[in-house]
C-alpha cells in the first residue's frame, strides 16, 4: 500500500527542483503563452492569401474583369505574368495557381464558341490544390457568365441549401490552432518532464539514495506523475484562460473544468510513458532520441492536423491506443461543440483505461530495472 | 615538466617534492614533506597538517581515540556465500561476513574489488545471485520495508538532492522515513548539532565543500535513529580534520548509541581504527581479523606492510607494485581527455588537428552508444512509414446523417447522391434536433442534413423548398472541404434532376475551364507529403542527438577539458558537430533510398542537387542541437529547447500543411526565415518538379546563410570558462 505522505513529500521535492531550474520555469511559460499565442495566430483559413498568377494573352476587357475577382484574403493580389514565367514560378512555388487566359478569349466568348482558361495548379501543396481550383473555377465562370448576361444572376434554384457551419460559424483557424498546440505542448511537457526527472536521477545517484529507504518504486512513480502532472495541468488552465479565452478571445462552449479534469486523466497516462521511456533509455541523450521518435507520431496522427477519418485504417486503430487521439477528441468535443459528461464519457473511459495500462506497465518494468539504476 | 596536483590525502602529498598546505583560501606552509614535519615536530604529514592550522580551525580537535568495544554477543550483519555475477564476471565471490552489534566493521580493498557490491546486497539494492544474507537477525530482502527503517546507507557517491537546501534535505528525509511529524523538528536540531551543520543550514549542497557535504550525508543516513550504518568510502577525498571529525562522530555513534557501524575505506590510519577488519580482493575475502592481530601474525611493521603481504600471496600485483598503487588500482581507465596536438598549430586560432581530435572523440561516444545511433537511423525510416502513410491531405470517409422528415422516394434520393460518393459514409438515420445536436457534439457526425417534411410535393409544385445542412466546423480544414463537397454534390444532383425531368442536356456555359495538376496530376498524399516529410525528420532528429552534447559535459562535469586545454570554442563545437553530420547524411540517404523504392516517390530532378541542399541542411540542423546545449544548462532544458525550437516550426510554419505564403504574422516571419521551409522547396522540387540547382538557387541562399547564423551563435554563447 503506497504511504499517501511519502508520495506527497516526494512530490514537493520535485516541485523544488523545478523551481530551482530557471531557464525550464521560462520555457514553460513560453510553450504556454507566446508559442501558443504564435502558432494560433499563424494558422490560414484554407484558402488564405493563396498566390495566384494571370498570363493575359487577351488583353481584353473581360480578361481584366477575371483578374480583378481575386483578393484578399483568399487570394493574394494576382500577379500578372507572361507565358514564359509560368514554369520558374510554379517550380519556385511562388504560385500555388496560375490562370492563362487564351489570346481572342473575348471574342470566342461573345461568339459563342465556348474557350478554355487553363489553370495550372501546384498540387503538391494538397491543402490549397484542392478546394482552391474549384474556388477559382466558381470565381472564373461567374464572371465571364456576367459579362455575358451583364449582371450577376441570382438563379433561382428549385431546391435552395441552407449550409452552417456549427460551433465555429466562420471557421475561424485561430479557434482551431491554440486549443490544438495546448494540447500538443500539454503531452510534450508532461513526457520530458517525468522521464527526464528519472533519468537526472539516475545520472545523479540519487534513486540508489531512496531506495535504502523505505520508499517504494510505486511511491517514487506516483510522486512523480502527480507533481509533474500538476504543473503541466496549472499551466495549460492559465493558456486556456488567459492565452486563449484572454488574448485571441476565442468562445469556448463547454465547461473548462470538464476539460482540465480531461486533461488530468490524459497526464495520468503520458507521465506514466515518460517514466516508461525512462526506464527504457540508459542515458539522456537516448531519452531525447526516444521522446522524439514517439512525440511526432503522438501528436501528428491524433487528429489535430489532419482528420483522423482520412488516416488509413490501420493508422487509425493503432492510434485509438495512443492518449492524444482521446484528448483531442474530447478537447474538441468539450471546448468547441459544449459536450457535457454525457457525452464524453467514451473518451474519459478509454483515457482512465490507457493511463491505468500504461501507469501498471511501466511501474513494472521500473520495479524490475530499478536495481541496474542504482 | 612541471606537475602541480591538488589532494587532500596525506600519503599521497608525501611522495610530492614540494608542498603547498592551504586551509579556507590561504596558505598555511610551504617546503619539502621533511622540512614540513621537522618544523611542526610530527611524524606523518596528517599530523603536521593539523598542526599547521590556525588556532581556531584547531580549536576542539582532538585526536581520535577509541574507547574498547563492549561485546553484547549480537550479531548485527550475517552473510554467508554471498555471491554477485554480472553475466560471467563474478564481482563478488561467496563472501561471509559476520558483524556484531555496536561494532565498527572495517572493509578494506582496491577499487572495483567487489566492496560497493557487496554493500548493496546487504542494504537490499542489489539482489544477491547466490547466498544469504541478513540484518539484524531478519533475511535482507528488498521488499521489506520495515528492516529499512532500522539502517542508514551513505553511498560512495553524494547523493543527496543538489536542488534542496540542507534543512530541506534534512526534513525531507526524515518524513521519508515516516517521523512523527511533530518529533521532526527537535531530531532535525539535534542532527544539525550534533554534526554541526548550523551555519549551512539554508545553503545548496553544491556550493559546500566536500568536508561538509559528507557530513550532511552522514546526518541524513543517521536521521532516523537507525542501529546499523552502512558507509561506503565516506572520507573519500575528505581533509585529514573533517576525517577525524566524522570518525569522532561514528565513534561517539558506535560505542554510546550502539549503533553498528559497517564502513569501506581504502585509508591505511582509518583501517586501523576498527574493531575489526576485512581485506577483500577481486570479489573475495582475504582475511577478517582485529588490525593489529593482523600485523602481527604477518610479523609486519605497519597494517599496509600486512596488506600488500596478503595481497602479493593472493596473486596480485607484480615486482615495484607500491602501496598504494595495489590498493587504489588505476580508477581512471578509460579517461577521455583527448590528445592535443603539439607543435607546429599549437597557437592556430582554429587547429584542424585538434578539431579533430574532439570528432574522434565524440566518434568514439557515438559508437559506445550504438542504441542511439541505431535508433536515430531506424526511427526515422520508421517515422516516413507513419508519415508517409499516415498523414493525409485527402479528406475522405466523412461521416454524415439525415434527418429525413419527408421520407419519399425523392428525399432518400438525395441522401444516397451524397452517401454514394468515395468522400462520405452514411450513419444511422437522425430523429429529432435534440438527437442531431447530441451526435453532432458527439463528433460523431461531420454533416447533418435536414431534409423538410413535404420536400418531394412541393418540388414537384415547383415551390421554393430548402435543404439544411450543419458542418462540424470544429476543425476548420475539414469543414471547409466538407462545405465545397456538399456543395458541389448539391448543384450534381440538381443537374441530375433536370435533365430526368426535362430529358435535356445541362446548360453549357460560355467558357470551360481546363484544370491542369501539376507536379502530382492524381492529387494524391503520398508523393506531395513523402518530400515534405523528409526535411522534417532530417531537422528534428539530428538536432536531438547534438543537443545534449555540450550540455551533458557541463552537467557531468567533463566540460573542464574545453576549459583548461588551449582547444578554442570553435574547434570543440566543429570537432563535436562533425560526426553527427555524417550520421544525419546517413539518415538523408536512407530516406531518399526509402522515398524512391518503398514509396515510389522518384527523383524526378538532380539528386546531386538534393544531397546539397540536405546537406547545408543538417549543417544547420546538427548546429541548432549545439545551440541549444551552449546556453542551457540542464539537460532537459536543452532537449526542450531542442524539441520546441524544431517540432512546431517544422510542422506549421514550413509550408509542411501549408504554404508558407498563407500564414500570419509571427509564424509567417518565422516560415520565411527559418531553413527547414527552405528545404522544403528544395525537396519538393527535385522531388516532385524535376528541378536541379538552377531552379532551386534562390532557396539555397537563405539556407547558407543559416549555417554561419547559427554556428557564429553557438560559438558566442559557449563559454569558454566557468561562471
Amino acid at each position: 500500500m503506497p504511504h499517501l505522505a511519502t508520495i506527497y513529500r516526494l512530490g514537493i521535492k520535485e516541485l523544488w527542483s523545478l523551481a530551482r531550474d530557471p531557464t525550464m520555469l521560462i520555457l514553460i511559460a513560453y510553450t504556454f503563452t507566446v508559442s501558443i499565442y504564435v502558432a494560433a495566430t499563424a494558422m490560414p483559413e484554407t484558402l488564405h492569401k493563396a498566390p495566384i498568377a494571370i498570363v493575359d494573352e487577351d488583353g481584353s476587357p473581360l480578361s481584366a474583369r477575371i483578374g480583378t475577382a481575386f483578393y484578399p484574403p483568399h487570394f493574394l493580389p494576382p500577379k500578372m505574368i507572361g507565358l514564359p514565367a509560368i514554369d520558374a514560378g510554379m517550380d519556385a512555388g511562388d504560385y500555388t495557381f496560375v490562370l492563362d487566359i487564351p489570346p481572342n478569349f473575348q471574342r470566342d466568348v461573345l461568339a459563342g464558341r465556348t474557350p478554355a482558361i487553363q489553370l495550372n495548379v501546384d498540387a503538391t501543396r494538397m491543402s490549397q490544390a484542392f478546394t482552391g481550383s474549384s474556388y477559382v473555377q466558381q470565381m472564373v465562370l461567374g464572371e465571364v457568365t456576367e459579362f455575358v448576361t451583364r449582371y450577376r444572376a441570382a438563379a433561382a434554384l428549385p431546391v435552395d441549401l441552407a449550409l452552417r457551419a456549427r460551433f465555429n460559424p466562420n471557421l475561424e483557424q485561430s479557434w482551431f490552432g491554440s486549443l490544438m498546440e495546448i494540447i500538443n505542448n500539454v503531452t510534450l511537457l508532461s513526457i520530458i518532464l517525468t522521464g527526464a526527472a528519472l533519468i537526472r536521477e539516475r545520472e545523479h545517484g540519487t534513486i540508489e539514495h531512496l531506495l535504502a529507504m523505505p520508499v517504494t518504486p510505486a511511491e517514487i512513480m506516483l510522486s512523480k506523475v502527480w507533481s509533474m502532472g500538476l504543473v503541466v495541468l496549472l499551466a495549460a488552465a492559465v493558456a486556456l484562460v488567459f492565452v486563449v479565452q484572454g488574448v485571441l478571445r476565442v468562445p469556448i462552449e463547454g465547461l473548462v473544468s470538464l476539460f482540465l479534469a480531461g486533461a488530468a486523466l490524459h497526464l495520468f497516462a503520458t507521465t506514466s510513458l515518460g517514466i516508461f521511456m525512462a526506464t527504457l533509455a540508459r542515458s539522456m541523450p537516448q531519452f531525447g532520441m526516444l521522446a522524439v521518435l514517439i512525440l511526432l507520431p503522438l501528436q501528428l496522427l491524433s487528429g489535430n492536423s489532419t482528420p483522423r477519418e482520412s488516416m488509413p485504417e490501420l493508422v487509425q486503430y493503432v492510434m485509438l491506443a495512443a492518449p492524444t487521439t482521446h484528448f483531442v477528441a474530447l478537447g474538441q468535443a468539450i471546448l468547441y461543440r459544449g459536450a457535457d459528461i454525457r457525452v464524453v464519457w467514451p473518451q474519459f473511459l478509454a483515457l482512465a483505461a490507457i493511463g491505468a495500462v500504461f501507469f501498471t506497465i511501466a511501474l513494472n518494468r521500473f520495479r524490475r530495472t530499478i536495481s541496474q539504476m542504482a | 615538466m612541471s606537475v602541480i596536483v591538488a589532494t587532500a590525502y596525506m600519503d599521497e602529498a608525501q611522495r610530492f617534492d614540494w608542498l603547498v598546505a592551504m586551509d579556507a583560501g590561504r596558505v598555511l606552509a610551504t617546503g619539502t614533506p621533511a622540512e614540513l614535519l621537522e618544523r611542526t615536530g610530527t611524524d606523518s604529514l596528517d599530523a603536521a597538517f593539523i598542526a599547521l592550522l590556525p588556532d581556531a580551525q584547531r580549536r576542539g580537535y582532538q585526536a581520535v581515540t577509541i574507547p574498547p568495544l563492549v561485546d553484547s554477543g549480537e550479531i548485527a550483519i550475517e552473510a554467508t556465500g554471498l555471491t554477485m555475477r554480472f553475466g560471467d564476471f563474478v564481482a563478488v565471490d561467496h563472501v561471509d561476513l559476520s558483524i556484531r552489534r555496536g561494532e565498527i566493521f572495517g572493509f578494506i580493498g582496491s577499487n572495483g574489488c567487489g566492496k560497493s557490491t557487496t554493500m548493496k546486497m546487504l542494504t537490499g539494492l542489489l539482489p544477491a545471485s547466490e547466498g544469504q544474507a541478513s540484518l539484524l537477525g531478519r533475511a535482507v530482502d528488498p521488499k521489506d520495508i520495515a528492516t529499512r527503517r532500522r539502517v542508514g546507507y551513505m553511498s560512495q557517491a553524494f547523493s543527496l538532492y543538489s536542488e534542496l537546501t540542507v534543512h530541506q534535505n534534512l526534513v525531507l528525509h526524515a518524513r521519508l522515513f515516516q517521523w512523527p511529524a511533530a518529533d521532526i523538528p527537535a531530531r532535525v536540531d539535534e542532527m544539525v548539532r550534533r554534526f554541526g551543520l548550523a551555519e549551512v543550514l539554508d545553503a545548496l549542497p553544491d556550493t559546500l565543500p566536500l568536508g561538509i557535504r559528507q557530513r550532511l550525508s552522514l546526518a541524513v543516513a543517521m536521521v532516523h535513529k537507525p542501529e546499523l550504518l552502512i558507509l561506503d568510502e565516506p572520507t573519500s577525498g575528505v581533509d585529514p580534520i573533517a576525517r577525524d571529525r566524522l570518525w569522532q562522530l561514528m565513534i561517539d555513534l558506535a560505542r554510546n548509541d550502539q549503533v553498528t557501524i559497517f564502513i569501506s575505506t581504502h585509508f591505511m590510519n582509518e583501517a586501523a581504527r576498527c574493531d575489526r577488519i576485512s581485506l577483500m580482493h577481486a570479489g573475495r575475502v582475504l582475511v577478517t581479523e582485529v588490525p593489529a592481530e593482523l600485523v602481527r601474525r604477518r610479523g609486519a611493521a605497519t597494517l599496509e606492510e600486512a596488506f600488500i603481504g596478503y595481497l602479493k600471496d593472493a596473486g596480485a600485483g607484480g615486482e615495484g607494485v607500491g602501496p598504494a598503487s595495489v590498493l587504489e588500482a588505476v580508477p581512471a581507465a578509460g579517461s577521455r581527455l583527448p590528445v592535443t596536438p603539439r607543435g607546429r598549430d599549437a597557437h592556430a586560432p582554429f587547429s584542424p588537428a585538434r578539431a579533430w581530435s574532439y570528432c574522434l572523440r565524440e566518434t568514439l561516444e557515438l559508437q559506445r552508444d550504438p542504441v542511439r545511433a541505431t535508433m536515430a537511423l531506424l526511427g526515422t525510416a520508421i517515422l516516413m512509414f507513419v508519415f508517409g502513410y499516415g498523414i493525409s491531405l485527402d479528406v475522405e470517409n466523412l461521416t454524415f446523417a439525415v434527418l429525413d422528415r419527408d421520407q419519399t422516394t425523392r428525399s432518400l434520393d438525395y441522401a444516397l447522391n451524397l452517401s454514394g460518393s468515395r468522400y462520405f459514409v452514411e450513419r444511422p438515420p437522425i430523429t429529432d434536433y435534440a438527437e442531431l445536436d447530441r451526435r453532432m457534439r458527439g463528433g460523431e457526425l461531420a454533416l447533418a442534413i435536414e431534409i423538410p417534411s413535404g420536400f418531394a410535393r412541393d418540388l414537384a409544385r415547383g415551390h421554393q423548398v430548402q435543404i439544411g445542412a450543419w458542418v462540424d466546423g470544429a476543425m476548420p480544414v475539414r469543414a471547409e472541404t466538407v462545405r465545397g463537397y456538399v456543395q458541389g454534390m448539391h448543384q450534381g444532383w440538381l443537374l441530375d434532376q433536370a435533365q430526368r425531368r426535362l430529358g435535356q442536356d445541362g446548360a453549357t456555359g460560355a467558357a470551360t475551364i481546363a484544370t491542369r495538376f501539376r507536379y502530382n496530376p492524381d492529387v494524391r498524399s503520398l508523393p506531395a507529403m513523402v518530400p515534405a516529410v523528409i526535411p522534417m525528420l532530417l531537422l528534428m532528429i539530428p538536432a536531438m542527438l547534438t543537443a545534449l552534447s555540450v550540455v551533458r559535459e557541463k552537467e557531468l562535469g567533463s566540460i573542464i577539458n574545453l576549459y583548461v586545454t588551449p582547444v578554442t570554442r570553435s574547434e570543440f563545437l566543429l570537432g563535436k558537430q562533425l560526426p553527427y553530420i555524417v550520421l544525419a547524411m546517413l539518415n538523408f540517404a536512407v530516406l531518399t533510398l526509402l522515398a524512391v523504392t518503398v514509396f515510389g516517390v522518384p527523383v524526378k530532378g538532380s539528386l546531386l542537387t538534393l544531397t546539397a541542399g540536405a546537406l547545408l541542411f543538417v549543417i544547420f540542423s546538427t548546429g541548432f542541437g549545439l545551440f541549444a546545449s551552449t546556453f542551457t544548462r540542464s539537460q532537459i532544458a536543452a532537449m526542450f529547447v531542442a524539441m520546441i525550437g524544431t517540432m512546431i516550426p517544422a510542422i506549421q510554419f514550413a509550408g509542411m500543411l501549408n504554404p508558407v505564403s498563407s500564414l500570419e504574422g509571427l509564424g509567417y516571419a518565422i516560415g520565411r526565415v527559418y531553413p527547414a521551409s527552405h528545404f522544403l522547396t528544395i525537396s519538393r522540387g527535385v522531388f516532385n518538379k524535376g528541378l536541379g540547382f538552377t531552379g532551386l538557387q534562390d532557396s539555397f541562399w537563405p539556407l547558407a546563410l543559416a549555417v554561419p547564423v547559427i554556428l557564429v551563435l553557438s560559438i558566442v554563447l559557449l563559454k569558454k570558462q566557468e561562471k
